[in-house]
């Protein structure tokens, strides 16, 4: 099973395929190995964590759309705490890296939740700066490249863990976000999270999430995830977790050449459960008929010439 | 929370149609080949399936449909499905011989408690099927079945229920059939006190009644509540209903509730 030209370095993270279970899409780990062993995946994002429990969003919290979906969960969890009890055990024992995603409401959180899941077997900590959901928190870290540094920071020094910082698609300038974070001694970048959104129900009238806006996740933001990957590949030197859209292994693939060095699949899991045996497959594939050693060759490959900045359209 | 089934196989599979007949207005019996799924099922769990073509990204989610005949003989599960919206559409023109991407069986099913020797059944339109694999499940108990539809034309699989020799009791909304008016009202007119459990599945507003109902009889209820999901296996917390627990999955702490402890008026 295991194939060395899979392998991948994310982060100081060894992973045995460059495919990771996105935040909030794979529970602990638990509910996807009912359909049997992870193996094709190489690393697991826990649900997002705060300091205290949380009981999320009224209901509804999903809807689909166009080759996507909304979502409204608003970070339900346990809280850390719970979290190391009752979860970390098991989540420890999947026999792969497993990562932990934290939010705070004050960036004193974010350094407490930190200091709380060192030495708890967790492999690196991503940094959720842009979950839209929580009115109180998120969306101010993720827009402002100067809270954000703060958040880093706060983050950097209460832990020796791999410190991966997740941006936000609903920004302006992504560049100066995923700047201000590498400046801060981030060890890598996770991109991207899910573009905020909303949907109505005509007979209603209503909106149909009970929190009206949710993050859109999906195929219908693959375009958008691929754009912003390119420009913070040009701009940062540490490397990049690529999310956004993935359902296949070209997708992937197409995440890679545009300088991810790992990718992430959210809600293509929800489409197939069995997602990472077929991405996994096709890379493997790809990497064999096109003739590379590894995968690793694949990453920024897409950047050749070097140039082509500017405005599209 | 973890849900008692959160260690139970479940098992993906290029399920293989058998036959997927009209049976009522936009209303289809689809019989599937799922061997492993078959052998899994309880009743009152349902299967998620893809109801457009592999590897089209569009529709992205999954549909729940409830179990609501398992033959483990033979190793196929019938679901009963009504036209609601693209997927179900899409799924009403699929022909016998051809694939389908289904996951199951999923959820906690109806758990009856062995006191649970008189069952009464509380269907509302397209919640029905259900509770048809519950009936199935159990000749050891003695069932009735209230059953409400909007007309005559949408009542479904009488002959099935005759079968299994379960009288159904009819209400219709414009009295085309049985009781004029709504099921719950036939209900508390006829069902009386003598019996141990009342198992439902329909429209919210008819289980908020039911519930009503039986609460102030002092019963307990066992209800199939329906929420819009995502994963469908407990993962994205997307399908929670409020509880006296807090927010519970539909998907995987249910669909199956205790009707005293789901929070009714939200
Ligand atoms: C546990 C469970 C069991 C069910 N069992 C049956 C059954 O046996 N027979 C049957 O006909 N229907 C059943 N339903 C309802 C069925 O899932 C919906 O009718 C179906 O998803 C509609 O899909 P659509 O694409 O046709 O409609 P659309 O409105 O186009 O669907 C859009 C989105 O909303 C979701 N959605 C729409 N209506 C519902 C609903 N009532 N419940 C949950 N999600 C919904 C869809 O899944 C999809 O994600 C069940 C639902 C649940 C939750
Ligand atoms: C239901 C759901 C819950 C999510 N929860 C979180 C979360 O808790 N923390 C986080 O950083 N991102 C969360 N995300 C965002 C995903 O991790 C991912 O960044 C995004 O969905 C884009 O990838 P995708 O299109 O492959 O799903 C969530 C996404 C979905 C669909
Ligand atoms: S649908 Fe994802 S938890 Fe129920």
């Amino acid at each position: 099973m295991n194939n060395p030209k899979l392998q991948v370095d994310f982060a100081g993270i060894s992973l045995r395929t460059p495919l990771v279970a996105a935040s909030g899409t794979f529970g602990f780990g638990r509910e996807y190995s009912r359909f049997g062993p992870l193996d094709d995946w190489g690393a697991i994002v826990g649900k997002g964590l705060t300091l205290r429990p949380s009981q999320g969003n009224p209901p509804p919290r999903v809807t689909e759309t166009p080759a996507g979906m909304l979502n409204s969960i608003g970070l339900q969890n346990p809280g850390v705490e719970a979290f190391l009890r009752d979860e970390m055990p098991d989540f420890a024992s999947l026999g792969l890296p497993v990562l932990a995603n934290i939010s705070g409401h004050t960036v004193e959180e974010y350094g407490e939740i930190a200091a709380k899941l060192e030495g708890s077997g967790i492999a690196g900590i991503e940094v959720n700066v842009s979950c839209p959901n929580v009115k109180a928190g998120g969306i101010v870290f993720g827009t402002d490249p100067k809270a954000l540094a703060a958040v880093t920071r706060a983050v950097r020094r209460r832990t020796g863990l791999p410190v991966i910082v997740k941006l936000s698609p609903n920004v302006t300038d992504v560049v100066a976000l995923a700047q201000a974070a590498e400046g801060e001694g981030a060890d890598g970048l996770s991109m991207i999270n899910t573009l905020l959104g909303m949907a109505i129900d005509i007979h209603t009238r209503r909106p149909i999430l009970a929190n009206t806006f949710g993050g859109l996740s999906g195929p219908a933001i693959k375009p958008v995830a691929l754009r912003m990957i390119w420009q913070v590949y040009r701009a940062v030197k540490i490397p990049i977790l690529g999310m956004g859209g993935i359902t296949c292994a070209a997708d992937a693939i197409e995440f890679l050449l545009a300088g991810a060095s790992a990718v992430a699949v959210g809600t293509g899991i929800f489409h197939n459960p069995g997602i990472a045996k077929e991405i996994r497959e096709g890379i493997q594939q790809y990497i064999v008929e096109k003739g590379f050693a590894s995968v690793t060759q694949l990453v920024g490959a897409a950047h050749q010439d070097g140039e082509g900045k500017g405005c599209g359209g | 929370m973890r849900a008692q089934q959160d260690h139970e196989r479940l098992y993906q599979t290029m399920a293989i149609i058998v036959a997927n007949i009209p049976i009522g207005p936009g209303t289809y019996r689809l019989t599937l080949l799922a061997p492993e799924i078959t052998a899994a099922a309880r009743p009152g769990q349902f299967v998620e399936i893809l109801p457009g073509a592999k590897a089209a990204m569009d529709p992205l989610l999954r549909r729940p449909i409830s179990i609501c005949a398992i033959d483990k003989e033979n190793g196929r599960i019938d679901l009963v499905y009504r036209e609601v919206g693209r997927g179900t559409r899409m799924l009403g023109e699929k022909q016998t011989g051809e694939k389908l991407d289904v996951f199951g069986p999923v959820g906690n099913g109806f758990v009856l408690p062995d006191e649970a020797r008189k069952i009464l059944l509380v269907a509302g339109g397209i919640g029905m099927p259900p509770l048809y694999a519950l009936a199935q499940s159990h000749p050891e108990r003695e069932f009735v079945l209230y059953y409400g539809a909007r007309n005559q034309q949408e009542l479904i699989m009488l002959e099935d229920w005759a079968l299994l020799k379960i009288p159904v009791k009819i209400a219709t909304d414009d009295g085309s059939s049985g009781f004029k008016g709504r099921v719950t009202d036939l209900f508390l007119k006829e069902a009386g006190t003598a019996y141990h459990l009342c198992c439902a599945c329909g429209p919210r507003p008819m289980l908020t009644a039911l519930a009503g109902i039986l609460q102030q009889q002092g019963k307990k209820g066992l209800f199939s509540l329906e929420a819009r999901m995502a994963c469908g296996v407990g993962a994205c917390l997307g399908c929670v209903c409020s509880t006296k627990h807090g927010y519970q999955r539909v998907c995987v702490d249910g669909p199956v509730f205790p009707a005293e402890e789901v929070i009714w008026d939200e």
